[in-house]
């Protein structure tokens, strides 16, 4: 799977998830990030099929939706369970991030009006806690499928450690969850990837 | 394949999808419809995050919609022979079920007129981007070629039933509109809907 190149914003965002899974897995690709001097997004859009970022360019082919192109990766670097099942309760992990808290995340950081960022933070807040109560209860021994890491632990870990601290909140309570995220946090190829990553705001 | 048992209530909402792939292909699954409120209560407890569908397999308890939905299709034959393949129908559902399906549920639940107009300005500018994007994916017959799968159905669902509630046609775009037309002439997905248990809404 040689030579797949990444393009987004110079920023964690959609794109740091799918960072995440090459890293953990130390397998290589073009990390490409749109600036003024270099690529610009308007001038890319027109490259992509719905002129949007995340885009992966895969021999010559470039493909969008940032979720789509996590599991790609996942499956092509192994997070993506050993078999049909273990991929549905990846997919259940990733979508209840993604569909039950994420929706909540905009209004909380581009709400038109301060009253329409803390409203949604009030209901952001809640969401995490009722679903990471369920999410702790899916954890399997030391990860969510086991003794392997898989993509739903990298979300979780993205999640708890790149947007949590701006919403004010945290998940110590949960002890199982804790322990994904602090295992990844010291796993050698994350502390790397944390390290030499570029410091963005989001 | 495993036994399944889908459980939902009894309209078409999140689950609908679902049952296409089964019906599409012709393959038997328990489809549990809740027929009370109270019915959903009690098994509310039992699902991973308190909410349906929810789908059995083997004893346990699998939720969300489109992760059940994806496994459904992979367990069919519908998610394309390929990694890549899987990546090109992935993204084809993502720009549906999270750019405009959410836009459309506004549009029907939406709390009052002026949210549910604002939602139908939306939709209505973020299909004119989508639909000539479609139109450049599908290759040959279908979004893979001369296979279908689950791209093509849920392009089939949104061409179906969303695009004529908004009024707006597949006129410009002869490969969707052949798509569409194909699908809907299919004879599974035919029986399907015309079936009197089939849900209409």
């Amino acid at each position: 799977m040689a030579g797949c190149k990444l393009y987004y914003f110079n920023a964690k965002g959609r794109a740091e998830l799918t960072r995440y899974a090459y890293a953990f897995k130390d397998v290589s690709y073009e990390d490409i990030r749109f600036d003024d001097n270099n690529l610009k997004l308007e001038d890319f859009k027109p490259r992509t099929p719905f002129g949007s970022a995340p885009a992966l360019e895969v021999n010559g082919v470039v493909y969008a939706q940032s979720m789509a192109i996590a599991r790609y990766v996942a499956r092509e670097v192994g997070l993506m369970g050993a078999n049909s099942l273990e991929t549905l309760k990846i997919d259940m992990i990733l979508d209840a991030l993604s569909s039950d808290i994420f929706p909540f995340l905009r209004d909380v950081f581009m709400g038109e009006t301060d009253e329409i960022k803390a409203a949604a933070k009030t209901k952001a807040v809640e969401a995490i806690h009722k679903i990471f109560a369920k999410l702790e209860a899916l954890v399997s021994g030391d990860y969510f499928l086991g003794s392997e890491v898989s993509l739903a632990d990298l979300a979780v870990f993205n999640f708890v450690n790149d947007f949590l601290p701006a919403l004010g909140t945290n998940v110590d309570d949960l002890s199982k969850i804790t322990n994904i995220v602090s295992s990844l946090k010291a796993n050698e190829n994350i502390k790397k990837h944390l390290e030499n990553r570029p410091k963005t705001d989001m | 394949m495993a036994d399944c048992k889908l459980y939902y209530f009894n309209t078409k909402g999140r689950a609908e999808l679902i049952r296409l792939l089964y019906a599409f292909k012709n393959v038997k699954f328990e489809d549990i419809r809740f027929e009370d409120k109270n019915k959903f209560e009690a098994f509310k407890p039992k699902t991973p995050f308190g909410s349906v569908p929810v789908l059995e397999v083997n004893g346990v308890y699998y939720a969300q919609s489109m992760a059940i939905t994806r496994y459904v299709a992979r367990e069919l034959g519908l998610m394309g022979s390929t990694s890549l393949q899987a990546l090109k129908i992935d993204m084809i559902v993502d720009a549906l079920s999270t750019d405009i399906f959410p836009l459309l549920k506004e549009i029907v639940w939406g709390a009052t007129d002026e949210i549910k107009n604002a939602a139908k300005n939306k939709v209505v500018e973020a299909i004119k981007k989508t639909l000539p994007a479609f139109e450049k994916l599908v290759s040959g017959d279908y979004f893979l070629g001369s296979e279908v799968s689950l791209a093509d159905i849920i392009v089939f669902t949104f061409g179906n039933e969303a695009l004529p509630m908004l009024g707006i046609s597949l006129d410009d775009y002869p490969k969707l509109d052949k798509l569409v037309k194909s699908l809907k002439n299919n004879e599974n997905i035919h029986r399907y809907l015309t079936s009197p248990d089939t849900p209409k809404k």
